[in-house]
């Protein structure tokens, strides 16, 4: 049994646990729902194995580092954070009908992670660079944020999605509606990650800028991530006030989540295969 | 202040003029990460051609993030924070300190979050039921007896509705560590050979300005530590700080772990090997005959390839006559060595490996290796406490700002008759739906106290 065998497995089931979300969602048969539940919790223990493993096997190399380190890793364990938690939000407002909209994006990560093949999936030696408790950190807090970014994004397509089919926003949420959650509700969710999303991504940059401080001397060089980072965060940030003080929810509040979201995708990926600096390690 | 006279102040000191500033410093940024930067202009003319790059020139573009209208963004944003935090803080003290015993009862029952009741219990002992209910639930409870009614008012977490404030003022401490940052440290480079010292370094700008050092700076050693398949795993210098020739700090620095001295802090930049140098470190021992006892002597020298040198008074001579490559560019090196028990010889050495050479009645351990020069990061920077606090700042204030909420609650007791009406309404500047479990709760806690006979309408 190794890592990438279980980096395979959880591609699957989380393939196999998007097909039960979405048969639910046409079919609206409790039962899938709960196939399509213990699935995507099945992919959770499978993924969080397969990071184990994988901090196991550097051991075993004579590496020995936790499994953040490059674009691969941080692909499988953004698919973890994201499933992790869409269960929690599934959990506490009791709906499977939102899964559609998320768990494919757990999939994606995951199968992008394992079929690409624009970088490589071994197991390398840390860079001196690298070599700090700070990485642990930095990395997890920033992918927690990018996780609650992603849902953010996938609620809000389901948003405009219902909106496109003419349902209206209602100001006072009410009870959860067999077909799944009311635009009251699923805006609220939405704000919500975003500020989750918006705390995490904060400690992420200050890990970042603390880390940066004791390795080089300088907490702020404008490098392409740092500054995309604070982009995204500039984007979240008029999104939030937008919402504060000029009413910006419903479907203005969905659009936000999708610039957001491209931003944040502009963030992890983009910057590392488009542009270049000091953070290209992902290749 | 009075904002509101003057409609030009009152749009720069307003949020929505903050929503025109962000999109703008997302775009001067977004610009500045696509646009390579700090390139030599001639790079600018390849790439974008003579007109463009002459454009890009005048609009700071090649150095986005220092030009002056990217700076002026940052001031405006800075001066908005400030405006809005004036602005809307006295607004907000008012919210918190407001009498809230004074509210119209009618007011209360037009809530849409409210719990009605009826007891046959007498005032005083209503008063004091509810009293201790609210206590023990931690609410900070004040009441005032209106002739007819008496009522109750509790409150939780006012103080957090200064959480987003608490964020802004963040925002400008940390603005604030780095322009102390800016104007009274320095950021510097200087180059240490091994064995080397200095006592300047050069400012990381277009002249490489001096700057003295307050103290010596010395490198006894910089190494590199590879993994088995030829990657760097450690970068390593031990540095040493000199005041008047006494050693006052000393350190063994990698990438992640940098030395502080007297307020500058030296970090592993970077390397360089010395071209055509190497240090050799030698031990001779001697054999005593007799009592069998080794008497040793140690050295460490930097040579040039194909020069001869010599050692105890000149009885011990070697010379590096030839330097291989091996996969990190230096060794295996060819020797000729000579001393006063036996004939000259040549030997190969690997590089970094000691090699013991016998020689009757003595033997030497030699080991060879590239000379290397310490690329060292100089920092001063006095605003980076600044900094740090407004990191900390910012992170309890966007707690208290999203996850805190002010909570009121108001309880009206109505004598009619010889029964009493109590009321129990209230509300949450957040998180509504959280709050209605919360009313819903001290509901119920009413309820179950037995001396205060209610019953729910």
């Amino acid at each position: 049994m190794d890592s990438a065998l279980f980096s395979g497995y959880t591609t699957f089931i989380y393939l196999a646990a998007t097909f039960f979300y979405v048969a639910l969602a046409i079919f609206r048969i409790e039962r899938l729902g709960l196939f399509a539940t213990a699935l995507t919790i099945i992919g959770v223990l499978a993924n969080g194995i397969g990071i184990g493993l994988r901090w196991v096997e550097s051991y075993q190399l004579g590496i020995g580092y936790i499994p953040l380190a490059n674009m691969y890793e941080s692909l499988v364990f953004f698919a973890w954070t994201i499933a992790i938690v869409y269960l929690a939000i599934e959990h506490i407002h009791k709906t499977k009908y939102l899964g559609v909209y998320v768990v494919p994006f757990a999939f994606l990560a995951m199968a992008y992670a394992s079929f690409s093949t624009e970088f490589s999936k071994d197991i390398k030696p840390l860079l001196p660079a690298l070599q700090s408790n700070w990485l642990a950190a930095h990395v997890i807090t920033c992918f927690i944020g990018y996780a609650a970014f992603t849902i953010a994004c996938g609620l809000a397509i389901l948003y405009l999605v219902k909106r496109g089919t003419g349902e209206v926003l209602q100001k006072k949420s009410g009870a959860p509606e067999a077909a799944g959650p009311s635009l009251a509700q699923l805006d609220s969710i939405i704000y919500k990650m975003i500020v989750f999303g918006f705390l995490w991504l904060t400690v992420g940059i200050i890990t970042g800028a603390v880390w940066a401080n004791s390795a080089w001397g300088t907490y702020w060089s404008w490098d392409p991530k740092e500054t995309w980072s604070l982009i995204t965060w500039f984007i979240y940030a008029l999104a939030l006030h937008a919402r504060f003080t000029r009413g910006w929810d419903g479907t203005r509040m969905a659009w936000s989540a999708l610039v957001g979201f491209v931003s944040v995708v502009f963030t992890y990926y983009g910057v590392n295969f488009i542009l270049s600096g000091l953070h290209s390690y992902g290749g | 202040m009075k904002f509101k006279e003057n409609p030009i102040v009152d749009y720069f000191s307003s949020v929505r003029f903050a929503l025109l500033l962000l999109p703008l410093l997302v775009v001067g940024s977004i610009v500045g990460t696509i646009i390579p930067q700090d390139q030599p202009i001639g790079v600018y003319l390849e790439k974008y051609g003579q007109t463009n790059a002459i454009i890009l020139e005048i609009l700071g573009l090649s150095k986005t993030y220092s030009s002056l209208w990217f700076k002026a963004l940052l001031v405006l944003l800075c001066l908005n924070l400030v405006a809005c935090s004036l602005h809307r803080i006295p607004q907000v003290l008012k919210v918190i300190k407001k009498d809230n015993l004074n509210t119209d009862i009618a007011k209360l029952m037009r809530s849409e979050d409210k719990v009605l009741f009826s007891s046959n219990t007498d005032m005083k002992s209503a008063e004091t039921a509810v009293y201790e209910i609210l206590r023990q639930k931690n609410w900070l409870v004040r009441s005032r007896d209106n002739a007819d009614v008496l009522l109750f008012f509790a409150e939780k977490g006012a103080w957090s509705r200064l959480g987003p404030y608490l964020v802004h003022i963040s925002i400008l401490i940390i603005i604030l560590g780095a322009l102390v940052g800016s104007y009274f440290g320095f950021k510097a480079f200087v180059m240490v050979p091994e064995g080397g010292a200095t006592t300047e370094v050069y400012q990381r700008n277009d002249a490489q300005t001096k700057i003295p050092l307050p103290f010596t700076l010395r490198c006894d050693v910089f190494d590199i530590e590879y993994y088995a398949n030829g990657m760097p795993k450690e970068y390593r210098s031990d540095l040493v700080a000199l005041e008047n020739e006494k050693e006052v700090a000393n350190k063994r620095i990698t990438v992640n772990a940098p030395l502080t001295y007297s307020g500058l802090t030296f970090y592993q930049s970077s390397y360089q090997p010395i071209q055509n140098q190497y240090t050799v470190e030698m031990t001779k021992k001697t054999v005593t005959k007799g009592n069998n006892q080794a008497s040793g002597s140690k050295q460490k020298v930097y040579v040039e390839a194909r020069e001869k040198h010599a050692w105890q008074d000149n009885l011990v001579r070697f010379e590096i006559v030839e330097t291989g490559e091996d996969g990190h560019g230096h060794g295996p090196y060819k020797i000729w060595f000579d001393d006063e028990l036996g004939v000259p010889a040549h030997l190969v050495l690997e590089d970094q490996k000691p090699l013991i050479i016998e020689r009757g009645g003595a033997s030497y351990e030699i080991m060879i290796k590239q000379r290397f020069a310490t690329g060292l990061q100089v920092v001063k920077d006095p605003g980076v406490w600044l900094v740090y606090l407004g990191f900390g700042l910012m992170l309890l204030g966007l707690y208290v700002a999203f996850f805190m909420s002010h909570r009121r609650l108001w309880i009206s007791i109505q004598e009619k008759g010889a029964t009493l009406t109590i009321i129990l309404t209230g509300s949450s500047n957040k998180n509504q739906d959280g709050f209605s479990k919360t009313l819903e709760d001290i509901a119920t806690g009413l309820l179950n106290e037995k001396t205060l006979k209610l019953r729910r309408l």
